[in-house]
């Protein structure tokens, strides 16, 4: 009996002092203030990939980290998506569309105290456009036939198809760093990055957090903050917790929906969002019909959208995550076009085209969605219900993204839930994601490859008069989703910046898909 | 025992290459497309070529695997595609966060299996071996991310008493608490239970009877009989859940921000970041060996038969 009274009495002394050890000790979040006034945490999905500027194209968190702290893009954007000066003043262009010629910002030093100049934007424009250097940004400039520096700030850029908006493909993208800073091809790894940005790089935890320090000579003026800490926390729940518990001071746009209504209740928390220009879709299958997979695609794709009318299912499925999209841009684009609708659900008329197209009741149809994309295995699921139910043997394969593509270009699916990322634009939006450039099966997704439609985004390219490009725009809208009837516009989701409300100054732009103006972390304070 | 040690380290090398061969097929064998991973889904044919090239998956795949195997040979793991760093450099910068943790980990197993396996054996029926065996069963049933992800909301967010998540900036023992507190109490729970039965099929043994015929005290029977003998399963055991760990321990990394071997794992698979994964896994095992090992060496220290 003295023995388990002893053993009892040792585990009650043990429990206390772990439960002491514990306690003692606060935790210090960044809502203090103290030593941690004019430091902001920055909660990110993943670590930088590469500070290198000629390789972030593909890299939301390169380009959210090192575009608004290190780097700065000749143009950026405001609130609405319109264009802003950053490196470069002003942009003009000839009357034939063909030369522009961009004016850049005097008096701007590299943060190694380089003198920012003409001949750095043609070092950086040749690097992006050296296939040696495998820059995704080498695309995008798929149209420039030469650079030219004509003075110290003056740099003339010659195309080779006229291009009304030709100045917004810089916007918040292709950053300047000094290229001579550079000693080999690809940054060393022990070689930090030089920009003209409100920060430095300071130290790097790999897999774990990036720190930036103020550039003193930024031509701004002094940057408000003495500390930018980019932390990578994959999980979206423990990052959320993390901004509850005020060790983060904000979160980028990886918001587990579930965490919303919580964080929309945090009276320390401002949920700061728009909508953003992220299209989900259920895209049709063009190729197939191409190669004589169906009777008539045309009707299939009509008998399709009959059946699946988004409306019925996506606003209940999708909740405060997004809004119902009804064409490829969002309603706040110049060029939305107010009157498309989505094809109203008809199911007996649906059946009726798609016999009409050679799928009879009974037979399959092949969806294929993206598992890790919020909604989409979902918003497939429900299409798959409909049809089941409309008499069909529709059959559903949800799959990983970064494993889809061998199955995407197999094309023996009828249906495709897909997403693509926005642009600042419809046009550079209607180019770079419906553009006969990028419709190339056998190895890429988009089939629809339609002349008329490209010739319709050639014009909308060079039109000038702004009302004659929204009515143009209009016009893409309307051949994409009525007329082709190439997709199903499911939903834009929104952007979600969750953020501790000691910061201040944090501006939002929906049209960066991620969310995020460039030099952001140039007007960032804290209290 | 020196022969022992020996033979365990010649099968190494076996064990990697075949290791390395698993991964370089399971590399071509799973459908990603790296080049859309890295350049975002606006690929044109030329920056295709242009990526491919420079990742040498232009190459015949025999030649892709004859490079492979020729770096891996001259003990260079490559260069990481996602974070364009090398591997090695990448692994050595993690390992000691694992390390930490680990280690940790493994102190918490310890401290928790072996005085609360010998206690619920000593006290068998009562309600301390009653919350144990309970503690043990959601030790071993739950997966780590579930424990995780619980203790991140209670001593997290509810009670505030830990970070969540990361190692803290510079890395302190504060952040080190939640993830070594689940990660030891999951591993804890095989080892409990096997050192409980254990020692109670050594108290009940002809041995044990005998020697409290003859007077000895049951503290006495417990540790000389029960206890020392029952060691050697308990060992065993701990080494296997040590070479489990390896596991847990990615998933533990991922959920809790941790920066260690794990999470450098996960973002590889994520980024098919083929020479990352294939670098920390080559890493894994040769960790997993090296607990074998120990515990072969720990055999010999609790059992002198097994030293000869």
């Amino acid at each position: 009996m003295r023995t388990r009274r002893v053993g009892v009495l040792a585990l009650v002394v043990a429990l206390s002092l772990v439960v002491a050890a514990c306690s003692g000790e606060p935790n210090e979040g960044n809502g203090a203030t103290g030593e941690n006034a004019g430091k902001i945490t920055i909660a990110m999905q993943e670590d930088v990939r590469s500070p290198d500027n000629l390789l972030m194209s593909g890299t939301t968190t390169d380009r959210l980290m090192l575009g608004s702290t290190v780097y700065e893009p000749l143009f950026t954007t405001d609130e609405r998506g319109g264009i802003q000066p950053a490196l470069a003043t002003e942009a003009a262009s000839s009357e034939d569309l063909l030369t522009w010629t961009i004016t850049l910002r005097e008096g701007v030093t590299f943060s190694n105290g380089k003198d920012f100049t003409a001949a750095d934007v043609i070092a950086n424009f040749d690097a992006f456009r050296n296939p040696d250097n495998a820059s995704g940004y080498a695309s995008d400039l798929s149209n420039v036939e030469s650079i030219e520096a004509t003075g110290d700030y003056e740099v003339v850029f010659h195309l080779a198809s006229p291009d009304a908006k030709w100045d917004t493909a810089l916007q918040d993208t292709m950053f300047i760093s000094d290229l001579d800073a550079r000693e080999a091809e690809l940054l060393a790894p022990d070689e930090v990055p030089v920009g003209t940005g409100p920060y430095v790089w300071s130290t790097r935890q790999v897999g774990s957090s990036v720190t930036f320090t103020p550039n003193d000579a930024y031509w701004r003026g002094e940057p408000p903050l003495t500390q930018v800490v980019f932390r990578a926390i994959p999980d979206g729940q423990t990052a959320v917790i993390d901004l509850q518990q005020g060790s983060v001071d904000m979160m980028a746009n990886y918001v587990p929906p579930q965490s919303l209504p919580a964080l929309q209740s945090d009276p320390d928390i401002e949920l700061v969002s728009a909508e953003g220009s992220t299209f989900y879709q259920a895209y049709l299958n063009f190729e197939k019909d191409r190669q004589g997979g169906y009777a008539d695609g045309a009707k299939v794709r009509q008998g399709l959208a009959h059946l699946l009318n988004p409306e019925q299912t996506v606003p209940a499925l999708i909740g405060d995550f997004g809004v119902l999209a009804t064409q490829p841009i969002p309603s706040w684009m110049d060029g939305f076009n107010p009157d498309i609708r989505h094809i109203p659900l008809d199911v007996e008329e649906g059946k009726r085209l798609l016999a009409e197209g050679g799928i009879n009741e009974g037979d399959p149809i092949k969806l294929l969605a993206l598992k890790d994309r919020p909604f989409m295995c979902e918003w497939a699921t429900a299409a798959q219900s409909t049809l089941v139910d409309a008499g069909y043997d529709a059959q559903l394969t949800c799959l990983d993204s970064a494993a889809s593509t061998p199955q995407v270009t197999a094309y023996e699916w009828d249906l495709l839930f897909w997403r693509t990322s926005g642009r600042a634009n419809a046009a550079v939006m209607y180019q770079q994601r419906w553009g006969l450039e990028l419709a190339s099966p056998p190895t890429d997704t988009y089939t629809l490859q339609d002349p008329e439609l490209q010739s319709m985004i050639d014009e909308l390219r060079g039109s000038r008069e702004p009302d004659a490009y929204t009515s143009l725009a209009q016009s893409i809208g309307e051949r994409i989703v009525v007329q082709d009837v190439a997709v199903i516009p499911g939903y834009f989701d929104n952007v979600y910046f969750p953020i501790n409300k000691r910061v201040k100054g944090f501006v939002l732009s929906p049209t960066t898909w991620y969310g995020i103006l460039y030099n952001a972390m140039g007007s960032v304070t804290t209290e | 025992m020196f022969r022992q040690v020996l033979r365990r380290l010649s099968t190494l090398p076996i064990v990697l290459v075949g290791v390395a061969i698993a991964l370089f097929v399971s590399s071509q064998v799973l459908p990603t497309d790296v080049v859309r991973l890295i350049a975002g889904d606006s690929v044109t044919p030329e920056l295709r070529a242009a990526i491919e090239a420079r990742l040498g998956l232009d190459q015949p795949i025999w030649v892709q695997f004859w490079n492979y195997m020729g770096r891996l040979l001259r003990g260079d793991l490559g260069t990481s595609i996602r974070f364009q760093l090398p591997v090695s450099q990448l692994v050595a910068d993690a390992l000691p966060a694992s390390l930490t943790l680990f280690g940790a980990a493994a102190v918490v197993a310890v401290l928790i299996a072996f005085p609360v396996g010998v206690l619920a054996a000593r006290f068998r029926g009562s309600w301390f071996d009653v919350l144990s065996r309970g503690l043990v069963v959601v030790g071993i049933s739950s997966p780590p991310f579930f424990l995780g992800l619980l203790a991140i909301l209670w001593f997290g967010l509810y009670l505030g008493w830990f970070p969540v998540s990361g190692r803290g900036d510079p890395p302190d023992l504060y952040h080190l608490v939640l993830p070594a507190l689940v990660l030891g109490f999951r591993e804890a729970g095989s080892t409990t239970r096997v050192l409980r039965a254990s020692i109670l099929d050594e108290l009940s043994s002809e041995q044990a009877r005998a020697a409290r015929a003859r007077g000895m005290t049951r503290r006495y029977v417990l540790m000389k009989n029960g206890v020392r003998n029952g060691l050697i399963p308990a060992v065993t055991d701990f080494g296997t859940t040590m070479t489990e760990l390896a596991g847990a321990l990615i998933l533990i990394e991922i959920v809790f921000g941790w920066p260690g071997i794990g999470n450098l794992l996960y973002i590889g698979v994520r980024w098919n970041d083929f020479p990352l994964v294939s670098g920390t896994v080559l890493f894994l095992v040769l960790y997993a060996v090296a607990a074998n090992l120990i515990v072969d060496l720990l055999y010999g220290v609790i059992d002198p038969r097994l030293r000869g």
